[in-house]
């Protein structure tokens, strides 16, 4: 089976320094082995993989998500659950909807092999955070119990609101677990519906030790009651970070014209088409990944643009201010010159 | 054969000088706080009575605690400045007038508790006394001297050059050995 080991191998990073990292350190897509499956509820399938060599994984930053592949071409990005701390498996918790998360329920088997890309951070702890407020709405638990594990790990407290339905609580043993260990510092407080959520939020945002940072992964509606309740507590918007996992429904918007500035090339992007899918027809190579502004992957450079209509969920709003960035797949505008 | 004048003229980079902008006023209180944190150093009429106006718009629109510190170097004092910053809760303004030593020791106490610029205002009422951070013994000295000027280090003795800057962390302007290379 040699043959299948040197194509499953871990693909080196292309970085011109690699320090110290182990020999199994490796971001690029390879195959796992997916050595664990576990039903937490009747929706959520819970996957555990493991390099197909039993070398460790790349570490990662807690709120890091893996892209997997989803069948058919897809590929999805998930939140990994552990505390990324010299990691020998990968897990992450896939909530069963149409499409990739369905093909993964259906297809994935212990003994089988994912194709996998990552880890990658984009939701990482703030260095000075003196405490973490986690809020989690439903699956958006599973960034949740990363910074939980990595605050526990490094001897931090944390608050964690967990706001689920009853009966679909993925994962909520395992904040108990970790509230309940011997000079734990984690407290979990639960909500299971909108109104005791709002109240929870409340609370808890008023009374978080100075120097706390926020961090909530849910739906749009929590995380909007988030945002809102943060800002009437005072938060300064440095303290309060969300990770958006269903995008805003997005209008087809007016056609415009992008330019590639090292050819000159003209691209025409008519309404309803995003400026990825132009390019992208236009033979311009630009890297993907959600297509809904949410994942960074299609982060373009601009040297000049009459307009910007930012509509991703990635970029600050001094990133949008200083319109030296664009988010191809969502985001719009007029006469965008792109420095590629 | 070239003449020799003498050793090769130093080479000195380019000086970027990081130096405190202090306001000329005191800064206005920070109304979409939830709470505020007035903090009075060093018992000057000047700082207290800024501290007084602050106190009243402050606790006219949440929550107000107000410090009062003779000495941010005092063990007590210190503990007192510790206690309300734990008492704090996320949301806070902090607000901190006095004499540069004690506003910049005290900013930096806060920043290592976490503390974002946004939630700090500070206004100085004295600039004469600097906290001078020695790169040698790494103890903080508070000199009356300008930017430029020489102290000596309380911790170790050496005549310190005081750099044109300051570092936010340390909440000090740093220096080194005045005399380095001198026989």
């Amino acid at each position: 089976m040699s043959a299948v080991v040197s194509s499953t191998a871990p693909v080196q990073r292309a970085e011109a320094y690699v320090g110290h990292q182990h020999p199994g350190y490796a971001l690029g897509r390879r195959r796992l082995h997916v050595v664990g499956l576990e039903r937490l509820t009747d929706r959520v399938l819970h996957v555990e993989l493991a390099d197909p060599s039993g070398r460790p994984l790349a570490a990662f930053q807690p709120g890091s998500h893996l892209v997997v592949e989803a069948g058919e071409g897809r590929r999805n990005a998930y939140s990994l659950t552990g505390d990324g701390f010299n990691p020998a498996t990968y897990a992450i918790s896939v909530l069963r909807l149409d499409g990739g998360s369905a093909w993964l329920h259906r297809t994935l088997e212990v003994g089988g092999e994912l194709e996998v890309e990552g880890p990658r951070s984009m939701f990482p702890a703030a260095h000075d955070q003196q405490h973490a407020l986690l809020v989690a709405g439903g699956i958006g638990v599973t960034p949740v119990l990363s910074h939980a594990r990595a605050a526990v790990r490094a001897g931090r407290s944390a608050t964690v609101l967990y706001s689920y339905r009853p009966g679909h609580a993925a994962h909520l043993d395992d904040l108990h677990e970790l509230a309940g260990r011997p000079g734990s510092r984690v407290r979990v407080v639960e909500a299971t519906d909108v109104k005791q959520t709002r109240v929870s939020l409340t609370g808890l945002l008023a009374d978080q030790p100075f120097g706390t940072h926020a961090y909530a992964c849910g739906p749009s509606g929590l995380l909007e009651a988030y945002e809102e309740a943060a800002e009437l507590a005072g938060w300064p918007a440095s303290r309060v970070h969300l990770e958006r996992f269903v995008a805003p429904e997005l209008d087809p918007g007016d056609p415009f014209t992008a330019t590639v500035a090292s050819t000159g090339r003209r691209v025409e992007v008519p309404s309803g088409t995003s400026l990825l899918e132009g390019l992208l027809a236009a033979g311009v190579p630009v890297g993907y990944l959600c297509k809904q502004g949410v994942c960074g992957e299609c982060r373009l450079p601009v040297r000049a643009a009459a307009a910007l209509d930012h509509r991703d969920v990635v970029l600050t709003a001094e990133e949008r201010q200083s319109g030296a960035h664009v988010m191809a797949c969502v985001s719009r505008g007029r006469d965008i010159e792109l420095d590629l | 054969m070239a003449e020799v004048t003498g050793a090769p003229a130093e080479v000195v980079p380019p000086q970027h000088p990081s130096l405190p902008a202090w306001p000329t006023e005191p800064p206005s209180v920070d109304q979409t706080g939830t709470s505020h944190l007035v903090l009075a150093l060093g018992g000057g009429e000047d700082a207290a009575s800024t501290a007084r106006s602050w106190l009243a718009v402050a606790a006219a629109q949440a929550p107000t605690t107000l410090g009062v510190l003779d000495d941010v170097d005092d063990p007590e004092d210190r503990a007192t400045l510790l206690g309300l910053v734990d008492r704090a809760r996320t949301g806070v303004r902090v607000l901190v007038v006095g004499g540069q030593y004690d506003v910049m020791q005290a900013l930096a106490l806060l920043r290592a508790r976490g503390a974002h610029e946004s939630e700090l205002r500070a206004f100085v009422t004295d600039r004469r006394e600097l906290p001078v951070f020695c790169g040698h013994c790494q103890s903080v000295t508070r000199a009356v001297v300008e930017p430029g000027g020489e102290a000596d280090c309380r911790g170790c003795g050496r005549v310190l050059e005081v750099h044109e800057h300051a570092a936010a962390t340390l909440g000090a302007f740093l220096a080194s050995d005045a005399r380095a290379g001198a026989s």
